[in-house]
């Protein structure tokens, strides 16, 4: 093949993806076909069942030949002198080059500058990255590219974020964490929504149903913490968007048959805080604030850790959500008349956030950690009930590689024994 | 039923020493043949991989095909004149992960008056956010990385003042978690490799009171598997990269006698590649600079005798970090 027939040829191809990518809004997944050889003199772009397939024959020809156009096009985009017709071959280089190798930060810059100067539509960008991440699920600079497209698109609009639009990234986070387990740039991407694309009054729906999500989601992949990790957020997220009515009544309805009908105890939720906490929720914030957080947690420890560790005995993942329960369960307490001593602390001026040490730090200038006196939990019904569950899961559990690792956790971190 | 523990098995027949000559070959023939599809490929990350494979050649004792000045050649012309940062590859737009790899390669060279300095301060300065963090380049990504690249890079100037410490120093402890790691923004989840970006941030800004010390060291030595080898978080397989952000990490914080240094130093050993020199993630996939470097410098912080001596915080060989006269902070019992 010589150069030009070579460049011809990518130039169709180029071509013939585009036009599959703007005729069919379902595409479900892109990737590259193993194929050696050009046996069968076809093009080596294949489409079937809105999926599309490049034969890997051809990828070395279309990327080549992208990449020597493209950054060309791209000093001429920039010093303005990229003409109109050029701008679609441009973008059909950077769609195949991206498609091939979505690892190159400039060629997505390139795909910025083209938005900027609105050559680019941004729902088709947002269409056309999430192909992407179809066929490389793990590629960061996709997700970075979403997020800078959802903070324009944010910026057009002058109402609320539709509630579509979150649902279609929580759809193509759920995507790329299925194609690729344990990624992290897809879970971090799902919080980023959150933080950044809900808005105060939906947030509680959504936790809920996020949570729903998360137990569904860890039911069926044991082993990936990052799942676990995204429920720990969501568990902290509801004590920071609180809105009194609204109560997790299926995490509530746990704790009643669990822990107050049986001792002939009855409580409306906002009173479940003064129960657990005792003296200590006297600092809360606001009544009512942790009866999620709280019910929740004792849901998770009795019913959704316990269940999945007999089932699926070993799992570290597991093990360090439960990690997570036990102790914030048990620093609760504690971590509410602390917060209150600091906010004292900060209103007498005395805080002093910033503290230059300037040299390297010796052990006795340390304040050890693993010097925990066990009697601070004493007293609370919540870390009577903790440590109770505790000692009966060690005595089932403790012989175990997995149950071990986490008696010594216990013992040198918490400082339980 | 069965233990489900995600690791590898060592093979009885691993090399018993480190592979020196391979490995400076291999570093020396890596990427030779610059028309190729697969060099093309790799062009986004052109001057990291030069100091991956530069910095192995150094802690090997053994200089490159490059002269000094080929290398420094390349890199000014990677420069951007007008933002000052410095890009992986001709045409390519900065960043600030290749402006460090830039810096670190010309420190170790000791050329740093080869490329526009004030350039590459100003940069690295407009790259910080109200918050404190940093974007990795004009776009806005944030990220804990970005802000030891930050750091580091001004550190390495001795030009820290250019940007709002005090304020870089908050962002990153609001990335720590219950669990004594960080992750790369806040609420994200502990990652080893983050967790050395943010340790050696608070190494390089003195701020090592920030770490939950043994909470941390606790969770990093939970990363060694029954092969020796270290993963990055709970239940992946162990990887030769980690082997460099964990025991850099624990370096930093005083608790490298924590893990296992024998059974360590076995599974690095059995991720050489026999045959063409280099280190693999793990026994029997395929060598690369990348993990050559971090193989090299995890035996040198293991105390092997033929590596040069490592800096934890800033990956790069000791004596040049002494003729900087650079002391990032350490922890030490």
């Amino acid at each position: 093949m010589t150069s030009t027939e070579g460049d011809d040829m990518s130039n169709r191809i180029l071509r013939t993806i585009k036009k599959i990518i703007e005729n069919d809004r379902n595409i479900d997944e892109f990737g590259i076909i193993p194929t050696p050889y050009n046996l069968k003199n076809k093009s080596p772009v294949l489409y079937e069942d809105h999926c599309i397939g490049l034969e890997s024959w051809c990828v070395k020809h279309v990327y080549n030949y992208a990449c020597s156009n493209l950054f060309n096009h791209y000093q001429q985009l920039k010093k303005g002198k990229l003409c109109f017709t050029k701008v679609s071959d441009f973008n059909n280089m950077l769609i195949g080059a991206l498609l091939i190798n979505p690892h190159v930060t400039t060629f997505w810059n390139m795909k910025r500058e083209l938005i900027e100067r609105e050559l680019l539509n941004l729902d088709d960008e947002m269409y056309f990255s999430k192909i992407v991440l179809s066929h490389k699920a793990k590629a960061t600079d996709v997700f970075a590219y979403r997020r800078w497209l959802l903070q324009r698109i944010k910026k057009k609009l002058d109402h609320q974020i539709p509630f579509s639009l979150i649902q279609n990234e929580f759809s193509v986070t759920h995507m790329a964490s299925e194609k690729s387990p344990n990624n992290y740039h897809s879970w971090n991407h799902r919080i980023w929504t959150m933080e950044n694309m809900t808005s105060y009054n939906q947030l509680q729906q959504i936790i809920y149903s996020e949570l729903s999500y998360t137990q569904e989601w860890i039911n069926s992949h044991i082993s990936e913490h990052v799942g676990y990790h995204y429920r720990q957020y969501l568990i902290t997220l509801t004590t920071k968007v609180f809105i009194s009515s609204t109560i997790y009544r299926s995490y509530f309805d746990f704790v009643v048959s669990e822990f107050l009908k049986p001792s002939g105890v009855s409580l409306t939720p906002k009173e479940i805080p003064l129960h657990f906490l005792g003296k200590s929720s006297k600092y809360l914030p606001s009544e009512g604030r942790y009866t999620n957080y709280i019910c929740i947690m004792l849901y998770d420890l009795f019913v959704l850790v316990d269940k999945l560790n007999a089932t699926f005995p070993e799992h570290e993942a597991l093990y360090y959500h439960r990690r997570f329960l036990v102790q914030h369960l048990l620093n609760l307490p504690l971590e509410l008349q602390n917060a209150n001593d600091i906010s004292d602390n900060e209103n007498s001026g005395t805080k002093n956030s910033v503290v230059s040490i300037g040299s390297d730090i010796r052990a006795n200038k340390w304040s050890k950690l693993f010097k925990v006196s066990p009697n601070k939990y004493e007293g609370y019904t919540i870390c009577e009930l903790v440590i109770r569950c505790d000692k009966k899961f060690l005595a089932e559990n403790g012989g175990s590689r997995e149950g071990e690792r986490y008696r010594k956790w216990l013992s040198n971190v918490m400082g339980l024994k | 039923m069965a233990t489900v523990i995600k690791d590898i098995e060592i093979q009885p027949n691993i090399p018993i020493s480190v592979l020196f000559e391979k490995h400076a070959n291999f570093i020396k023939e890596y990427g030779q043949k610059e028309n190729s599809y697969e060099y093309g490929m790799t062009d986004y990350l052109r001057v990291s991989g030069m100091f991956w494979g530069l910095t192995a050649l150094e802690l090997m004792n053994t200089l490159p095909k490059q002269s000094k000045g080929e290398i420094a050649e390349y890199i000014k012309n990677c420069q951007d004149p007008e933002s000052g940062g410095i890009s992986a590859c001709l045409q390519h737009d900065p960043h600030i992960l290749h402006t460090l790899s830039a810096v670190q390669i010309l420190c170790i060279y000791d050329n740093l008056n080869a490329i526009d300095l004030d350039g590459v301060v100003r940069y690295i300065a407009s790259l910080q956010l109200s918050d404190g963090s940093f974007m990795g380049d004009k776009w806005g990504e944030v990220d804990t990385r970005f802000s030891f690249c930050a750091v580091a890079t001004l550190a390495l100037l001795n030009k820290l003042n250019a940007i709002d410490v005090n304020q870089a120093v908050e962002f990153v402890a609001s990335c720590k978690n219950f669990d004594g790691g960080f992750g790369s923004r806040p609420l994200s989840e502990s990652h080893a490799g983050l967790i050395y970006c943010c340790v050696g941030f608070l190494s390089i800004t003195n701020r090592l009171d920030v770490v939950d010390r043994d909470t941390l060291a606790w969770w990093l030595c939970e990363r060694q598997l029954p092969s020796g080898g270290l993963n990055g978080r709970p239940e992946k397989l162990p990887d030769v990269c980690y082997s460099w952000w964990v025991l850099s990490s624990l370096s930093i914080l005083g608790r490298l006698h924590w893990i296992d240094a024998e059974a360590l130093k076995k599974f690095i050993l059995a991720c050489q590649d026999t045959e063409t020199g280099g280190f693999a993630d793990r026994p029997g996939d395929v060598a690369d600079p990348f993990h050559t470097l971090f193989g090299i410098a995890a035996m040198s912080l293991l105390g092997h005798e033929s590596v040069q001596k490592v800096n934890p915080t800033f990956c790069m060989p000791q004596h040049v970090i002494d003729r900087l006269q650079l002391k990032p902070q350490m922890m030490i019992d």
